[in-house]
Parts: C-alpha cells; sequence; structure tokens
C-alpha cells in the first residue's frame, strides 16, 4: 500500500519530463522551433495532473516539478519563436520594399552623377578629329553633339510620318 | 551506505531497484530510443531522393531560411560518411549530430551502469545533467545565438 502511496503520480512525472525535455530541444531548433509548443503543452498537462496526484498521496514530485518547468521554459521559447519569425516575415517584406528604395536612390544618384559630370567625348573619322569636353549637364551635351551631328529637320519629319502610317496599318 | 547499496550483482541475485533509479532507467530507456529513432530517420530518407517529411516552418512563415535548414540532408549524409556534403548543407549539422551520439552514449552507459551498480543514482543525474547542458548549449549554440539575435 505504502509502495503504491510513493509511486502515485511517478508515471506522469517521467512522461511530464520526456516530454518537456523534448520540447526544450525542439524549441530551439528554428526549423521546428514553433512546433514544440504542442509538446511543451502536453507536459505542463502531465506535469501538473502528476504535480497534484503526487502531493495528494505525498509520494516525491521532484521528476514531476522538472517536467513543468522544462515544459514551461520550452513554450516560452517556442510562442517567442513563432512571435519573432511572424514579425521577422513582416520585416522580411517591409525590407524587400526598402531595398527596391535604396535601389532606385542609388539608380537616381548615378544617373545625377552622369547627367551633372565633366565629359569628354572623341568622334574621329580617318584624319577627322572632333573632341568635345564639358562639364555642362549630359542633356546640353546631347543637344550639342546633335548640332554637331547636323540631324535634318526632314529626317525627323519623315520618321514622324512612317510611325504615323505604321499606327495606321496597326488598326 | 555500503549496507545499502550492493557494490557489485552476481548473476541470478534479484535487486529490488529504488523507485528514483527505476524512474532514471526508464527515463535513460527512453531518451536512447528517441536517439536510435533519430538515426534509422537519417538513415530511411535519402538526400538525393529528397524525399523528407519534414519541411521548414521558419521558411514557411518567413520566407527565410534559418540556420538548421538542410539539418536533415546533413544528418542523412554523416550517417553516410560524407562529411563534407554534410557540412555543405549544414555548417551546425555535424556538432548537432555529434550531440544525439553523445547522449545515446551516456544513455547507454547510464543503463550498463545502473544494471551492474543499482542504487543511488543522485550523483549519477547531476553528473548527466551538467554533461548535457554543457553538450547542449556547445552544439545548439549558433540556434541560441540566433534565438537571441531575434529577440534582440
Amino acid at each position: 500500500m505504502e509502495e503504491n502511496n510513493k509511486n502515485t503520480g511517478q508515471g506522469m512525472g517521467v512522461a511530464a519530463l520526456v516530454m518537456g525535455i523534448i520540447s526544450f530541444i525542439v524549441a530551439f531548433i528554428p526549423c521546428i522551433g514553433m512546433a514544440a509548443m504542442f509538446t511543451a503543452i502536453i507536459a505542463i498537462v502531465l506535469g501538473a495532473v502528476g504535480l497534484s496526484q503526487a502531493t495528494k498521496a505525498s509520494s516525491p514530485r521532484g521528476m514531476m516539478i522538472g517536467g513543468l518547468i522544462v515544459g514551461v521554459i520550452a513554450l516560452l521559447v517556442s510562442i517567442t519563436q513563432l512571435v519573432l519569425v511572424i514579425g521577422l516575415s513582416e520585416n522580411a517584406s517591409f525590407l524587400g520594399e526598402k531595398i527596391e528604395d535604396v535601389i532606385k536612390d542609388i539608380e537616381h544618384n548615378v544617373l545625377d552623377e552622369i547627367e551633372s559630370g565633366d565629359f569628354k567625348i572623341i568622334i574621329q573619322d580617318g584624319k577627322d578629329k572632333i573632341e568635345i569636353e564639358s562639364n555642362i549637364r549630359l542633356k546640353e551635351l546631347e543637344d550639342k553633339l546633335d548640332e554637331l551631328e547636323g540631324i535634318d529637320e526632314d529626317l525627323i519629319n519623315l520618321e514622324i510620318t512612317i510611325e504615323e502610317q505604321d499606327t495606321i496599318g496597326g488598326i | 551506505l555500503k549496507n545499502r547499496i550492493p557494490l557489485a550483482v552476481s548473476k541470478g541475485q534479484r535487486i529490488k531497484v529504488p523507485g528514483k533509479s527505476r524512474n532514471y532507467i526508464l527515463l535513460n530507456i527512453i531518451f536512447a530510443g528517441i536517439i536510435i529513432c533519430i538515426i534509422i530517420y537519417s538513415g530511411i530518407f535519402s538526400p538525393s531522393r529528397d524525399n523528407y517529411p519534414v519541411q521548414c516552418i521558419h521558411e514557411q512563415v518567413s520566407g527565410l531560411s534559418c540556420p538548421s535548414c538542410g539539418l536533415s540532408h546533413s544528418f542523412s549524409y554523416i550517417i553516410r560518411g560524407n562529411i563534407k556534403e554534410a557540412a555543405i548543407w549544414n555548417v551546425n549539422g555535424l556538432r548537432v549530430f555529434l550531440f544525439f551520439v553523445l547522449q545515446l552514449v551516456i544513455r547507454l552507459s547510464n543503463l550498463v551502469y545502473l544494471k551492474m551498480v543499482p542504487g543511488n543514482t543522485r550523483r549519477l543525474v547531476l553528473f548527466d545533467i551538467s554533461i548535457s547542458v554543457i553538450s547542449f548549449i556547445i552544439a545548439f549554440n549558433p540556434f541560441i545565438r540566433y534565438y537571441i539575435t531575434l529577440l534582440f
């Protein structure tokens, strides 16, 4: 009878400790850490039931207390992992947009730098050589280049006519 | 103490194992079984067929890979003796695998020791807890650090 009293809740205690330790180890593995909350809850329930049985029968309670403590720690780690990973996913999408903005900023900065920088354009045709050195903006430089190349007004008109014809043909 | 704990057991002698020792023996058997299951799992599932049933929840939730991604592949390669490939799949694979191997050795040696010298397990349990906690911190250090980084 006394032996039976001594063993009351011990099975629960062993089960609680086993589940608790498994939950604790799993909780720290990021891949499956969130799943540990289920085993941790089982450990806590088993530990609590075992502890109440052992208290009533005045039997040893070390295993149940151990299982409860390890289970609670595992549950906390698991829940915080879940919360943090969800937060990370929100941050990750925000981070993606932020990275996109930074890339666009860099692109703009580079283009601005190119446009406002010093340029030296060399056009060489046999012995003829034209050198354009400028620190003016790229747009102005392009205009100057067009001037030098002597783009014919008629040629531009011709291009527009062709474009118009293409559009009509397409319809 | 000498009267209570027999130092050695002769063949056929029946000894009443105290309750605490019985529970501790049971714990050792269960954990040894679980570790053997992990080893069998790593052996059954092949990295070449990529048929692992456990997916990374972290990656599914956040879309980002974590430090334990590729751990199953790594374990499988270690079982097959391909340490180089195991390290490619997960750098921490070997240290985590060694933790489980060490645990298996401790569980089995505890069982053998308790069969040979049954009695008060207090010292053995304390030694077991110390070794297990230290080895856990060393083996799971990258994961613990990742968790702390996420926290702060």
